[in-house]
């Protein structure tokens, strides 16, 4: 507790509550990608939306609820030898699901089902790129969910997207 | 980084929280000293609170030692429980259009294991006694209250005559205990519907109070064909080694996430268990009535076929692996057993511990079906395994679509005012901001959960265009009026949470979410809102009278979040 008080008192952002008026639900499990150095200046949101499903929740037969994500990239270096692939994986990196490959817009779409995740995207020689591993990865970001800590840890508590 | 006058006064109210800290238990042990506090008391001992079960969730610091501002509630205090009927299994009540019954709110002892506890029931029944009647019959339900608390009976899903509707202030006054009201119950939509108190549902509902109604449409063909059905109940229930956890007298405890069982039941008791033959359909009726626990049922693997919800058929059947019932939705699936063996019928869900942020896998078997092999006098696979299309529910929602995409007549958000919440729990909440998941599939904060009570905190239907919230709203509509409700539920609250929203007397569509048309509609009386989510609900207002739109979390109702909208009587 008293770690909680300290990061309290130091001044971190404590939105205790917000504005009903002002709410909406859009975009609340968004979330952004970071470049790589060798991503230069390159940015990525990330959109996620429920599946769609007969229920108004999709989720697998274990629970994990079901997203359609959508990549947007910016400023991404043309690279006529390459491709930019979208990869989502959970923080243990055991399992690593393909999004989809960027088109001329730098865009994909694709379906998520991890608690936590984290997405990046890598630059790879073809669009047939079955495993992410050995290509250079140019940007990545956490998931919503990914950025939780525990009770006992606000150590990154640097800002809340609204 | 932002910090607002009102965050610092907040957290000022929260540090000086930390050194008035209400009263702890050792203080709550001198003022009842004078109880016996032995473990030898199958109804409990409503004087004393206790710490709540806490399975693998850590306690927080800072709560240790604290009790909610309301008193404990167990039923039968003082009551011999070898006085007390021992309750017997539901029976099938199947009545014809005129019908009379008696439904009686009494006290029951169950058994569950070893353990016997003193409980609520209709008629002396778990569930209550399983109603089947044609549609568009009509039967008159004498309701005697016989436990210690006022009561009604709310006929969930029904469109019946507003008088008869159970909501105690709106349609009726409560029945108090040893009187009785007459109900007089029409059933103009086939499909599965449910009954239970609108008094302290958390406290009477959770106790056993409810009971299922079957209502067969004429059609001989409504459904496809299938070997048997089963109607089922889905419901937990919170106990500990005393045996059930109390409740909150004055008001209800697990007032920010509702009161999660530890003990699953079906059909009232746990273990669940059937036995067919290889081969068969099995038409499962799927009820939810837990206070607050959102399920995800599967069937051990085997195809599972979706065909209605709450008031009718889906346009389209479909294929689904799991089924998502929030507290009060009812669903119809088909599955077929194919190969023998014991098949699980499991929840799945990814619970969410607050404490250390991390995902938890709530995966829990609800009862076997057991798969024989043998001859089947009818084989239905062949039926099963296609997808039938309801043009009649397709051609009834042609009405209506000259309404789909007109803009919101209403809108409400969902969301939460705190009063004097305890300092921890209040530093709780403003840090555990980060992430909230679309639906709370456990309890992942049980003993600040346990804490606050509806005292403390007040959750809210708000009309951001008037700023009016829950009875203060008075919304107005002309019979056959057809509108559009906009349901936002606020993901920035301060605890943003799942709610399964209830709209009275009426049906309504779940027409778009998040601003994508549903595709499959079915007519529907309860929706569950995941947290941050928008969902365009069309609403037929047909009905007269005075309804009730409520969150179904139980505990969520208790703390204040209905509303009540007017049903004008077209000339």
């Amino acid at each position: 507790l008293a770690s909680v008080l300290l990061a309290l008192i130091a001044g971190a952002a404590v939105p205790v509550s917000a504005s009903a008026q002002q709410a909406t639900s859009a975009g609340y499990y968004d979330f952004a990608l970071y470049p790589t150095a060798r991503g230069g200046h390159a940015a990525a949101s990330i959109r996620m939306r429920t599946a769609a499903s007969p229920f108004t929740l999709a989720v697998t037969v274990d629970g994990h609820v079901i997203y359609d994500i959508r990549v947007e990239a910016h400023r991404l270096r043309p690279s006529p030898q390459s491709v930019y692939i979208a990869w989502a994986a959970p923080p243990n990196l055991d399992t690593v699901e393909r999004i989809g490959v960027l088109d001329d817009n730098l865009t994909t779409t694709g379906r998520v089902h991890f608690n936590k995740f984290i997405v990046f995207v890598t630059e790879s020689p073809s669009a047939d790129a079955a495993t992410a591993l050995g290509d250079p990865i140019v940007l990545r970001g956490t998931s919503r969910s990914g950025r939780m800590r525990s009770i006992f840890d606000h150590s990154d508590i640097v800002g809340e997207e609204p | 980084v932002r910090v607002s006058i009102k965050d610092i006064s907040i957290v000022l109210l929260a540090l000086g929280g930390l050194f008035s800290l209400s009263a702890p238990a050792a203080a709550q042990d001198a003022r009842h000293h004078g109880h016996d506090h032995g473990h030898e008391a199958t109804t409990g001992d409503s004087s004393q609170w206790r710490m709540p079960p806490m399975d693998m969730i850590m306690m927080m610091p800072g709560i240790q030692g604290r009790i909610p501002n309301v008193g404990p509630y167990l039923p039968g205090q003082g009551i011999d429980p070898a006085t007390i009927p021992a309750a017997r299994y539901r029976e099938v009540m199947e009545l014809a259009d005129g019908d009379t019954i008696d439904l009686e709110a009494m006290l029951v002892r169950r058994v569950f294991k070893d353990d016997e506890f003193v409980m609520f029931g209709f008629n002396g029944q778990y569930p209550g006694p399983l109603i089947r009647v044609e549609q568009h019959s009509t039967i008159t339900v004498n309701f005697t209250n016989s436990i210690d608390m006022p009561s009604t009976i709310h006929w969930h899903g029904i469109r019946l005559a507003n008088e008869f509707d159970g909501v105690p202030g709106v349609t009726q006054d409560a029945v108090q205990p040893g009187e009785s009201f007459v109900y007089e119950v029409v059933f103009p939509d086939a499909g599965i519907y449910w009954y239970h108190p609108h008094v302290r549902e958390d406290i009477q509902q959770d106790l056993g109070l409810y009971g299922n109604m079957l209502v067969d449409s004429p059609d001989p063909d409504y459904y496809g064909p299938a070997n048997r059905e089963e109607i089922l109940i889905l419901d937990d229930l919170l106990v500990d080694e005393r045996g059930l956890f109390p409740w909150g007298a004055e008001h209800t405890t697990h007032a920010t996430m509702g009161r999660f069982g530890n003990l699953f039941l079906v059909n009232g008791k746990p273990g669940y268990s059937l036995e067919v033959t290889a081969g068969e359909v099995v038409r499962f009726h799927l009820t939810n009535v837990a206070n607050a626990r959102a399920f995800n049922v599967s069937f051990g693997g085997n195809p599972i076929k979706l065909v209605a919800g709450d008031l009718s058929r889906f346009e389209r059947e479909e294929w689904v692996e799991s089924v998502v019932l929030a507290p009060a939705e009812r669903y119809v699936v088909d599955v077929h057993f194919e190969k023998p063996g014991d098949f699980a019928f499991m929840n799945r869900a990814q619970g969410l511990d607050h404490m250390m942020a991390e995902f938890v896998e709530a995966y829990d078997t609800l009862g076997v079906v057991t798969v024989r092999d043998g001859a089947l006098e009818h084989d239905h696979r062949v039926t099963f395994a296609e997808l039938r299309a309801y043009q009649e529910v397709t051609d009834d929602i042609e009405g209506y679509r000259e309404h789909f995409d007109r803009l919101p007549d209403h809108e409400m958000v969902l969301t939460i005012r705190a009063g004097d919440l305890p300092a921890p729990v209040l530093l709780m909440m403003g840090v555990d901001t980060i992430y909230s998941p679309p639906v709370e599939w456990t309890d992942g904060m049980v003993d600040m959960n346990w804490l606050v009570t509806g005292r403390d905190i007040t959750w809210l239907l708000r009309e951001p265009a008037t700023g009016r919230e829950n009875l203060d709203l008075a919304w107005e509509f002309e019979q056959g009026d057809v509108i559009k409700l906009r349901i936002v539920n606020d993901p920035l609250s301060l605890h943003p949470m799942h709610h399964p929203i209830h709209i009275h007397g009426q049906r309504f569509l779940v027409l778009d979410q998040d601003g994508r048309r549903k595709e499959n509609l079915v007519w529907q009386d309860t929706a569950l809102i995941p947290v941050g989510t928008t969902v365009d609900l069309l609403v037929e207002m047909s009905n007269p009278g005075d309804w009730m739109i409520h969150c179904h979390t139980a505990e969520h109702l208790s703390a204040g979040m209905a509303m009540v909208f007017t049903v004008h009587a077209s000339p």
